[in-house]
């Protein structure tokens, strides 16, 4: 099935409705999570990742909704630069998570993925990220996104699961950028 | 289904566990149960509970959807005349 893009206010619409939950009623509400919208259709979410030793570390995390909510939301690791911008964290950065694939589900991070189509960019890789169903990775019936069930809600808790140790270790480096 | 569970009690006071359903977000579900109430009762009311909420909690969106969600997501009512809806 080929991705189509969603009606941009629809998407929109129940976008915003699925996070509004997600930060009134879900971990959104706990400490360290916060949203910042960029548009209509992106957001920009902080969310604690939790060492072994209790360390708390911070990332952000860029949610695209052009195909939401037949298709999950895309995912990307940001990091905010002095102009202001938002742009693609890198291996090696602490914005980039050093993480042990072993949250009870499939998870991988790929800091430069090979994709398809040519192109080469970041894979947050699970069944609950968008660019998952555009790389060569196959979802077993069972984590399959599911139109009417999941929403971003999954998405981000998901990622929480696994920036939790024993499954995150903790930035993948010191540097900034 | 990814789910995580809340529960507040004293000794032979009532009991309320909260569930959230973390795939589909939204309110959580809440068994209350009294003094003495086994707990394999209280998963079975889960369950029911559940039960009837799945599959597919949430609707999905259709192209019908389109004018209402729209326009709850602008604060407007669920209901306004046509000429509004178009604009006109």
């Amino acid at each position: 099935m080929t991705p189509e893009l969603i009606d941009p206010e629809v998407a929109a619409a129940t976008f915003d409705t699925h996070l509004r939950d997600f930060f009134t009623s879900g971990r959104g509400r706990g400490e360290g999570w916060c949203r910042i919208d960029l548009d209509d259709l992106h957001t920009v979410v902080q969310l604690p990742a939790v060492r072994e030793n209790g360390t708390v570390d911070c990332y952000f995390v860029r949610l695209g909704a052009e195909y939401y909510d037949v298709w999950p939301p895309t995912v990307a690791f940001v990091r905010k630069t002095q102009t202001g911008e938002w742009v693609e964290a890198a291996e090696g950065t602490r914005w980039w998570p050093n993480q042990r694939n072993a949250p009870g589900f499939s998870f991988g991070l790929h800091p430069r993925y090979a994709y398809p189509d040519q192109s080469i960019r970041q894979l947050v890789c699970f069944s609950h990220s968008f660019d998952y169903y555009l790389s060569s990775h196959t979802a077993n019936d069972p984590e399959r996104w599911r139109h009417g069930t999941h929403t971003v809600s999954a998405t981000l808790s998901r990622i929480a699961q696994a920036l939790h140790a024993p499954n995150y270790i903790g930035p993948s480096g010191d540097r900034d950028s | 289904m990814s789910n995580h569970q809340t529960a507040e009690a004293a000794p032979g006071k009532d009991l309320t566990v909260v569930i959230h359903d973390e795939d589909s977000g939204g309110q959580p579900h809440q068994v209350h149960a009294g003094p003495g109430t086994p707990v394999r009762e209280v998963i079975d009311r889960f369950y029911k509970e559940l039960a009837t909420r799945a599959p597919g909690r949430r609707p999905p969106v259709l192209p019908g959807d389109r004018p209402e969600r729209v326009l709850a997501r602008r604060g407007a009512p669920g209901r306004l005349p046509e000429h509004e809806l178009h604009g006109a």
